[in-house]
């Protein structure tokens, strides 16, 4: 008995198929990330710090990304073929964080120069509302010509925010990602950002004054 | 202008519920479904006409940014039922 596969059976097949290369990018990535970083992080004083973190999408996380962009989240079965994990922007993530806030300027001052073929995106997304957080880009490097990466460089509070949204929030029920639409929510959202951002320029202003004295 | 809160009011008024799994507004009296890109994507004005506009038939209306296609309108059907 043969049973037509489903559009999120082949591409968790893809993504299997994908994975090596992707372990590749990101080992060349976060490389080439660091390397470029040393200007940054050989400089920083006793309570500065900036953490790479590198992920690779999960195969769930990925199906449901692609999922999530057609309409009402659902695939088109009659579409099955023009379906691929390959559209996703981000199937390898590198997220650059650094403290002070003064540290994010810093920071893409010595990435940014090494990416210029890479597309910048506005982080967050055009019409969020929320306040900027720093910078995104997205690209192919040498390891791969199919599989393509973001970088994400953001203050340290913002990124931790984003990681404990994803893995208290996102992780466990991906579907929720449409509830945070809701201007509610999103409004209560860019308030965070915005206490999160004042925070650390507080604190910023707090410690320079302390050690200038 | 963000009008996207008074866009809001207008469907929770009309008898609208955000099904925030598919990210559509659905009004089941009226039969009548709304993507949230097409809410987000269109004026007040635009969004009232199509709330006003009658349904006589028995069948479902989908406002979305481009056409439904049928496995789509299939799918998201039977998880109304």
């Amino acid at each position: 008995m043969s049973e037509q596969r489903s559009v999120a059976d082949k591409l968790r097949a893809e993504y299997f198929d994908l994975l090596p290369e992707m372990r590749r990018v990101a080992e060349q990535l976060e490389t080439v990330v660091r390397h470029h970083l040393l200007a940054v992080t050989l400089r920083l004083s006793t309570y500065e710090f900036v953490e790479v973190a590198t992920r690779l999408k999960a195969c769930d996380s990925a199906v449901d990304s692609l999922r999530r962009r057609e309409q009402a989240g659902l695939f088109d079965e009659a579409k099955f073929e023009t379906y691929s994990l390959l559209s996703l922007k981000d199937l390898v993530g590198i997220k650059v964080m650094a403290f002070p806030p003064g540290r994010v300027k810093d920071v893409e001052s010595a990435i940014l120069p090494n990416f210029l073929g890479w597309t910048s995106d506005p982080f967050p997304p055009a019409g969020s509302g929320e306040p900027n957080l720093g910078a995104k880009l997205h690209g192919y490097c040498t390891a791969s010509q199919r599989v393509r990466a973001e970088i994400q460089i953001v203050s340290m509070l913002a990124g931790q925010f984003l990681n404990v949204e994803h893995a208290a929030i996102y992780k466990p029920a991906p579907n929720l990602r449409g509830a945070v639409k809701a201007p509610e929510l999103m409004e209560k959202r860019r308030q965070v950002f915005v206490a999160l951002r004042e925070f650390e320029e507080a604190f910023e202003h707090v410690i320079r004054e302390s050690t200038e004295k | 202008m963000n009008d996207q809160p008074s866009k809001r009011q207008l469907l929770d008024r009309s008898g609208y519920r955000y099904n925030f799994d598919r990210m559509i507004y659905v009004n089941r009296h009226a039969k009548k479904i709304f993507s949230f890109e097409a809410v987000e994507d269109n004026n007040v004005e635009w969004l009232s006409g199509r709330v006003a506009e009658p349904n006589p038939s028995n069948e479902w209306i989908f406002y979305f940014n481009g056409p439904v296609s049928e496995s789509v309108r299939r799918q998201l059907l039977q998880e109304l039922q």
